[in-house]
């Protein structure tokens, strides 16, 4: 009993911080970001559209595979077509794997031939960390009021091959679609899958 | 860069691989990626009609690189093993190595580092004949990451003889048992897990005093059901139970939890052990957690700990935090007081008693030296804590009891001892002259004397410092300085606090009979508990130092005598300056006499293993090694006696508990190898050992079964607890290896 006492009280300073997971149907954190181009753009900005944000590093296998299906590609023109926003963020801290400066991430996509709206740079991982942000790819679906009404992965296929995504769910889509139509959003919040958004310390 | 490193590594790896040659029958061939070399083997040389084998996918990992559990947590991906059997046979589910934590950023994976053995079961029908084979094969993915992350994958393939009688292949066996060492044990107890709003809350009750003892992490098996990086809190109810709160992960839906799997670990590193949980869903809210002291503490906060607010955890974790400190000094308190009970406190009392007949009838002096008494109590506690929070904030391996690990101050406390004895005999006075004894000590003077017992009392104490205060002590080292220093506040207030009591009785005063000439036989008859109390420190230094050291600290003691002899002839001879004379001339024999005594160090040949060796009736222990402890398990398992000479409740529990016929009996007829840790003299590997059980000081026993985690046995010590673990743990062994 003494040393349940003990080890309770040792518990309590084994604790460390943890970023907190923003909630489904709360305003989404509020961001300002400086894009690829240089100009800096906010949340608040951009209300009375959806928005997709997409958390991405072009050296993780599992955005190699998004983007070398072209499936990514397809899911950023269905959402710019249908008038929504699509930003890319790239949390990746100096030095590490999927850093890029404005023009390379620029060039990166020309190569690709992806088009999002806007490509934030996000080296401090400011934004990263207040969405909690896990994953290359990890996803948010943010109405046009400003709430957020998707968190998780791009689909439900975790895995780094091509082939995973023949018959694969794209809950990113499914998301939009369901937001642009009024509808519930299901699921709502998924464990996002891929490699981990590399934070600076 | 990173190619190049890559390369070089697959090359250095390509070369290792060439240079064993697979196995054939038993394993396949080696399967070299960019980040790991792996290998599928068969723990048999054949495969039996109906009979089961072990395949064990065994990879070597780039340093650095780490592979993921089945419960990848926030990031990464689990093995992928597909297999391609013959028909009829099949295999059952995958066990998976330990899971560690691998801190990634603010979050937290689930993986393996190093060389991971996966191990499958593969099950043949029975319709098989000797003498053909089977093909086995098996294609494999994995995600491999450093900071950056690989998919990797590789197929194997064995080909086997059915055989009749299939041999073990020690080599392969060999390679999975970290694996299967590692797996958890099964949780003896109950389990079941309420679903909070904010996750879920196991409440866990155990069998064998399983405690959740810091560090400890729940590793769930599913995805996502919990975040891997939240905080996990524990705490205890009101009836025994213990509560651990997790925080839910993505995954997580209250209404629709069911059951919660997955693997608990509890320490870290060699003592680290991992219970299988497997709770079922309970209804309604988890018990709140409670004060988890009892009523002792209930005025010092626990108001805050038992509204701890289910689904809470941040909020509710601070308040839990004041109350779980106050329980803790509560118990240091209480274990301080506990201590007066305790033989080595003994001589004290009898000095005290001694000072209190002489000065019982003035109650204002009384009360005076008890206060003067505690301050003395708690400067020394705290002078001795803060020394040893320092010396391991500085670095070093200490726990408490290690100024006891110092010959010079044993030899110290034996010859401190020594002179109170000679004092209490009546050899010399302190602080007045024979000739107006209690009109000496109504002075200030005396409170020097208090002061100084209260001193001695923690010096003497310190060796039965143990099993009630084994908690609060070994938080005290891993707790925030100010924490510490409180606990051995707490502790000396205890152990000073019968003696203020007393102090401060005016009942006391009424009982004690009137002074007169029996109080100086009273004194001198409570010398000889003194002396023993010496004799004892004589008998911890001759375990460290050896022959001649005793030799120099029993001279010291002579010529200590002689010094104290001097003194008294001079307060006798009732003339000043003659008095002064012979005063200084034992001060510079005393000095003489005492200072070799630090020049004593611990000798190698003294071998202090007298201590540890001696004393267990007909059973002889090794010596602890940590390393051997793997090896020496697999029989019967080991028991590990974490012990000193110096700790009389080891010496008493030795002698009384392990030394009888019956454990004897019990060890031999399970094959258990006795271990003796001896912490006589400072041991880092012993501290390092003690601390990964949550202890900071001696004693200590735990048993390692053959497999699963180990034991820490609850003290005070009792054979039927020892009979207990040791039949429990192999009837648990035994069933996990039956087919």
């Amino acid at each position: 009993m003494i040393i349940r006492a003990a080890a309770l009280s040792l518990a309590l300073f084994a604790t460390g911080p943890v970023a907190a997971q923003p909630a489904i149907g709360a305003p989404a954190p509020a961001f300002e970001g400086v894009t690829s181009a240089g100009a800096t753009i906010t949340l608040t900005d951009l209300a009375g559209k959806t928005v997709v944000l997409e958390w991405t590093n072009d050296g993780c296998p599992f955005v190699q595979k998004h983007y070398g299906s072209g499936n990514m590609q397809a899911a950023m023109d269905a959402v710019t077509g249908a008038d929504g926003v699509w930003i890319s963020v790239i949390s990746s801290t100096p030095g590490s794997q999927g850093h890029v400066d404005g023009p390379t991430a620029d060039a990166l996509n020309e190569e690709r031939g992806a088009a999002p709206t806007y490509v934030v740079l996000d080296p401090e991982g400011t934004i990263g960390r207040a969405y909690a942000a896990k994953t290359t790819p990890h996803m948010f679906v943010i109405d046009a009021d400003g709430v957020l009404r998707y968190d998780g992965a791009i689909d439900d296929r975790p895995s780094p091959a091509l082939d995973s995504l023949e018959g694969a769910q794209n809950y990113v889509l499914a998301a939009f679609g369901a937001v642009s139509a009024g509808a519930d959003v299901d699921p709502a919040r998924t464990k996002p899958y891929g490699c981990s958004v590399k934070y600076g310390s | 860069m990173f190619e190049r490193i890559a390369s070089a590594f697959a090359a250095v790896a390509g070369l290792a691989a060439m240079s064993i040659a697979p196995a054939h029958g038993q394993a396949s061939d080696r399967v070299v990626t960019d980040h790991a070399n792996s290998v599928l083997e068969l723990t048999m040389d054949g495969i039996a009609p109906g009979g089961s084998v072990d395949l064990v996918l065994r990879q070597k990992l780039q340093d650095g690189w780490h592979v993921y559990w089945r419960n990848p947590g926030d990031s990464g991906l689990p093995l992928e093993l597909s297999w391609e059997l013959p028909s009829g046979f099949t295999t059952g589910e995958t066990i998976y190595p330990a899971p560690h934590r691998i801190p990634v950023g603010p979050f937290v994976n689930y993986g393996h580092e190093g060389e991971p053995a996966f191990i499958t079961t593969l099950t043949a029908p029975a319709d098989v004949r000797p003498g053909d084979e089977v093909r086995i094969a098996l294609s494999a993915s994995w995600l491999i990451c450093e900071e950056t992350c690989v998919p990797e994958d590789g197929a194997f393939e064995i080909v086997a003889p059915i055989v009749d009688d299939p041999r073990p292949v020690p080599a392969v066996i060999a390679h999975a048992r970290k694996t299967r060492d590692e797996a958890p044990a099964p949780w003896s107890g109950s389990l079941a897990v309420h679903a909070e709003p904010d996750g879920p809350a196991l409440v866990l009750r155990s069998d064998d005093g399983v405690q959740l003892r810091e560090p400890f992490h729940f590793f769930a098996d599913a995805e996502g059901l919990t975040e891997p990086a939240a905080p996990q809190t524990a705490a205890r109810t009101s009836d025994e139970a213990e509560v651990l709160r997790l925080e839910g992960g993505v995954a997580y839906k209250p209404e629709a939890l069911r059951e919660l799997t997955g693997t608990l670990a509890i320490g870290e590193g060699a003592a680290r052990r991992d219970y299988r949980i497997v709770a079922a869903r309970a209804d309604g809210a988890a018990p709140a957690a409670a004060s988890a002291t009892p009523s002792s503490a209930a005025a010092s906060g626990s108001s805050a700990s038992s509204s701890f607010p289910p689904g809470e955890a941040s909020g509710g974790s601070a308040d839990m935090g004041v109350g779980g400190i106050a329980a803790l000094l509560a118990f240091a308190f209480v274990g301080g007081a506990i201590l007066n009970a305790m033989p080595c406190v003994f001589p004290i009392i009898f000095v005290k008693a001694a000072s209190l007949v002489s000065s019982a009838h003035d109650t204002a002096l009384v009360r005076r030296q008890g206060v003067v008494y505690a301050a003395g109590v708690v400067a020394t506690f705290v002078a001795l804590g803060g020394a040893l929070l320092a010396l391991r904030a500085g670095g070093e391996q200490l726990g408490w009891g290690f100024h006891l690990q110092s010959p010079a101050l044993v030899a110290m406390s034996a010859a401190l001892l020594f002179g109170v004895g000679l004092n209490l005999a009546g050899v010399f006075e302190v602080g007045s002259s024979l000739q107006n004894v209690g009109g000496g000590l109504a002075g200030r003077r005396g409170d020097a004397g208090a002061f100084f017992t209260g001193a001695l009392a923690v010096f003497v104490a310190a060796p039965c410092v143990g099993p009630f205060l084994s908690a609060p002590l070994g938080a005290a080292a891993f707790l925030p300085p100010v924490v510490g220093l409180l606990i051995f506040v707490a502790i000396a207030l205890g152990l000073a606090a019968p003696y203020v009591a007393i102090s401060f009785s005016p009942a006391l005063a009424r009982r004690l009979p009137r002074p007169g000439p029996w109080m100086s036989t009273f004194k001198q008859a409570m010398s000889f508990p003194v002396f023993a109390a010496s004799a004892y420190f004589i008998w911890v230094l001759s375990q460290q130092v050896g022959g001649e050291g005793l030799a120099i600290a029993l001279l010291g003691l002579v010529a200590l005598a002689f010094a104290a002899w001097l003194v008294g002839l001079g307060q006798r001879a009732g003339d000043e300056r003659s008095g002064r004379r012979m005063s200084i001339a034992a001060a510079v024999i005393a000095f003489v006499a005492v200072a070799p005594i630090f020049t004593l160090a611990p000798s190698p040949s003294a071998d202090g293993a007298l201590a540890a060796k001696g004393g267990y009736g007909e059973l002889t222990p090794v010596a602890f090694d940590p390393s051997a402890i793997a090896s020496a398990r697999a029989e019967g398992g080991v028991f590990v006696d974490f012990t000193a000479a110096w700790c009389v409740v080891c010496q008493f529990n030795k002698r009384t508990i392990l030394a009888r016929p019956a454990v004897r009996d019990l060890f031999r007829s399970h094959d258990v190898t006795l271990m003796a840790a001896d912490w006589t003299r400072r041991d880092p590997a012993i501290t390092t050992a003690l601390e990964a059980f949550g202890a900071n000081g001696v004693p200590l026993y735990v048993y390692y079964p053959p497999t699963g985690a180990p034991q820490v046995l609850p003290l005070p010590l009792s054979f039927r607890d020892i009979e207990s673990a040791i039949e429990n743990a192999q009837a648990r062994t035994v069933a996990a290896r039956r087919p």
